[in-house]
This record gives structure tokens, sequence and C-alpha cells, in this order.
């Protein structure tokens, strides 16, 4: 029991998370910073009990790692150990919370990311996410096939839109060599609609990807896997020669691109510059490149800072500019910014059948303080999140709208 | 794909990522194996997806239509 789990967590433990296990001393700081455990009351879910209970199963017949082997207290092995490292390692969003409260700033992703890695190898759970992962990795190797029949399906979109739109010379390129930023999508219409819209009215020369930014195996901490999977898009930024890949609304996308792409790809992607579609965007309005009407959204309106775009990567101001730039009445979000509440659907649970109720439930503190600013809509900047502030809204009765960032902008954009 | 009858129809019309690949996984369960499940879908991305999650869980792809803007996939469950 837990055999190939803790083999592979004595395999793959790095020095950051030695350290953060050794320097963890319960203090209990984070103990409340969790949306699952203020939801649940379930120990599983403290921080810093995570962490203990991966440490104690490490222990198990002494670790031989150095830096663990002052910790004595070892765990048992049993059912309920198996129930508890569940809970610990899946139920958690990967938000980072708990780590601006810690007075060390211990990074419980990276343990949980790890974690989880281990208990595939152990058939634990989460099997639909890694299932997605080995998609999207595939679709890396058959892209040329599919290539034909994608570009066919994005010329009837393009056609539909020109119509729609009245904007006969819109384009929407595809696998266009010389553009200057390769916009790389999640999967839907919804994502290319309104930026073919702000990039005709940008001027841009742009090309979208035959890629989607979704990296699922990052989500249970298959980092060779999500590597190749971001390797295909560098590739293809590479043989177009463009100047900037932009991803989407996608929050653990994006957090790769700007933190893991520098690591990862180092000077393949000299002279590339990378960012969220929120910043380019942002850019474009700064330099008066689109224009907008003011005052387009006159309700109530709050912005969810999304983990992996704020607290993880320090993408604060880009998106209140946009809203600022549409909206007359902004209501921030207390606490906000890097202490904002994570909306409980992060960290591959959307695509977890299973999980819905979990989430759901961990999502009630993002549901209170939405509520207490009184906003109507509710604008976001990650797909994750989008999904899971639809099915609060739903499940809780309150008739939001669930709006992206650039959503607002391609709403209320001058053509 | 006239000589095909499927078992199942899932309709993944404009269904968010990756919600297309996540239905079509758990619908195909509910295929016998060497039945055939129908997918619609629309977007774009959502076709491409489609085909990489069948070549990467061994599904057999039999073939695509498409019509008035709806793309249908027949999947052929092998195991």
């Amino acid at each position: 029991m837990l055999t190939k789990f803790i083999e592979t967590m004595r395999q793959r433990i790095s020095r950051p998370l030695q350290y953060y296990a050794d320097i963890c001393v319960r203090c209990g700081a984070c103990v409340e910073a969790c949306h699952f455990y203020v939801a649940s009351g379930n120990p599983a879910h403290i921080p810093a009990y995570r962490m203990m209970l991966v440490k104690k199963l490490l222990q198990q017949g002494g670790n031989g790692r150095g830096i663990l082997d002052w910790y004595r207290e070892t765990g048992r092995i049993d059912d309920q150990t198996v129930t508890e490292i569940r809970h610990a390692l899946w139920e958690c969003t990967g938000c980072r919370r708990c780590a601006v409260f810690c007075p060390f700033h211990l990074d419980t992703g990276l343990l949980v990311n790890t974690g989880r890695y281990a208990l595939l190898q152990e058939g634990l759970g989460m099997e639909m996410t890694a299932e997605i992962g080995n998609a999207e990795l595939s679709k890396g190797e058959i892209v040329d096939a599919l290539k034909e029949f994608y570009v066919e399906q994005v010329r009837e979109l393009e056609g539909r839109l020109r119509e729609e739109w009245g904007v006969p010379d819109l384009r929407i390129p595809v696998d266009q060599a010389g553009a200057r930023v390769l916009y790389v999508p999640v999967v839907g219409e919804h994502a290319i609609i309104p930026l073919a819209k702000i990039f005709h009215a940008a001027k841009e020369n742009w090309t979208l990807s035959l890629f989607t930014a979704t990296n699922h195996s990052y989500f249970v901490g298959d980092i060779p896997k999500a590597k190749q999977v971001a390797h295909w898009i560098v590739d293809e930024a590479r043989r177009l020669g463009v100047q900037v890949i932009a991803y989407a609304e996608c929050g653990h996308a994006t957090r790769t691109l700007l933190q893991y792409f520098d690591h990862w790809f180092g000077e393949e992607l000299a002279g590339i510059q990378r960012m969220s579609v929120v910043q380019l965007v942002a850019q474009y309005l700064a330099e008066g490149r689109i224009r907008v009407r003011p005052g387009t959204f006159t309700m109530p309106l709050t912005y969810h800072d999304p983990c992996n775009l704020g607290r993880n990567a320090g993408i604060y101001e880009e998106p209140r500019a946009l809203i600022r730039a549409v909206a007359t009445d902004f209501r921030e979000l207390t606490p906000g910014r890097e202490l904002n509440w994570c909306c409980g659907g992060g960290g591959g649970m959307i695509a977890e059948p299973d999980m819905l109720e979990v989430r759901i439930k961990a999502g009630r503190p993002k549901v209170e303080q939405i509520q207490r600013t009184g906003a109507r809509v509710v604008v976001t900047a990650c797909e994750n999140c989008k999904t899971q502030l639809a099915d609060l809204s739903e499940r809780y009765g309150l008739g939001w709208e669930i709006k992206g960032a650039v959503d607002i902008v391609a709403d209320a954009l001058v053509m | 794909m006239a000589d095909v009858s499927p078992e199942k129809t899932l309709d993944a019309r404009g269904l968010k990522c990756p919600m297309p690949v996540v239905k079509t996984s758990q619908e195909i369960k509910n295929v016998s194996v060497g039945g055939v499940l129908e997918v619609l879908a629309t977007d774009p991305g959502s076709v491409a997806d489609i085909q990489a999650w069948c070549k990467s869980t061994g599904n057999e792809l039999l073939g695509m239509e498409k019509g008035d803007g709806v793309f249908k996939f027949y999947i052929r469950r092998v195991k």
C-alpha cells in the first residue's frame, strides 16, 4: 500500500521541496487561508498537515536523503492514510494562498504537484486529467494531419464573423509565417472570436496557433509531458518566426508560459516575448491602438484575480485597466489581489467529474466575497475560473454574468 | 458514414475547455466494446482534440462528417 507513491516521491523530491518540508514548524498560519479547509473542516486540507502527512510516509524505513533524516515521526499506512493522502493531494487547487500567509512562504503547491504524480503511479486518482494531458501530447504528433481540417473550420468561422460584424476584410490567419504575434487559444470559438475582433481593430499582424494553450500534464505533476506539450508551441513560434507568444485566458498555461518556459527552453526562446493576451490587449489600449466605448458596462461589476495570473504571475494591473476603460461601477473584492480567495475550481479539478461537489463546497468563500460586493457581472481571465464561477452561480442561485477580461473589451470595441 | 449505426450520441456543441474530451471519455464507457459513439461538435479546437484523444486512448476514429456547421465524429470503442 502506497509503495509506489513513496518510491516515486523519494525519486522526485526536489531540494526546494525538502527545504519546505524541513522548515514548516506547523505554526498554523496557513490553516484558515485554505478555502478547502474553511469549507470542509477536514484536517487533511490544512496545508501544514498535507506536508506532515507526506513527511511521515517518506520516513517509512528511513528515507536516506539527508535533509529529512532528523524527522522520526513515521506514519502508519492503512486505509485511513490512503483516504487522507488523496484528500490532501487531490483536493487542492494549487492556488498558493497558503504560501502568502505562511511566514516562510512555503509552497504547498510544489508538494501537491509532485505528490499527484506519485499518487498516479499508485493508480490513485485524477485519471481524467492525466488522460487529457496524454491527448494534448498526441496532438503534437498528428498536427500535420489535423491542420487542413482545422484551417477549413477557421475559414468558416471567419466567413461567419465577416457577415455578422459587417467587416469584409476580417482575417483569422492560421499557421502564418512572418506574423508578429502567435495567439494560442483554448478550445472553443469563444476563445477566438473576441481576439479576432481586437486584433483586427489593432491592425495586428497575428496568427492563430494550431495548438491550444492548455497543459493538463502540468496539473498532475508530469513535468516531462508538460514540457513536451509546451515545446510544440515553442517549435511553432520559431518556425513561424513570431516575436510574441500570447496565451489565451487560461490560468495554468499562462503560469507555465511566464514561469517555466525560461527554465524549460532557455535559448530556444531568444527574441520571443511571452505574455498573457490580457497584457497584450492592455498594451493596445495604452498605446491607443484600439478604442473602446467607456461606460459600456454600467451594472455593478467585479474582478476575480485568477490565482495563476495574479498570485502566481503578478498580473494585477492589466485586467483592471481593461475594466476601468469600459465599466462605470467596478467593485474590488475584499480581500483582494494576492490575498484573493481562490474560486475552488483550479488545479485540474474542473476536468474531474467526481470532484464537482468538492469544488462547489470549496467555492463558498469565493461566493461570499463576491456577494458582499453586490456585483452582477464577474470578470476573470482564466477558463477554469470561468467554468467554476458559472457553476457556483448556478448552484448557489446567484444569477451572475461571467465574462472574460478580453470579452468586455471586445464588447465595447470601436471597430 | 451511412453504414455506421451509433449506439450513443454525444452533443458536445458549445462546451468549454476541456469538456468535449471529458464528455467523450465518459460517454464512450457507456458504449459496448466494438460499438460506436457519435460526437457532435462545432468548435474548431474540439474537433482536433477529439482526434488526438482517439490516438492517445487507442479508440478508433472511423470517420467524420460535416453539415450545417456541425461536425460529426464516429468513434469505435476498442477496449
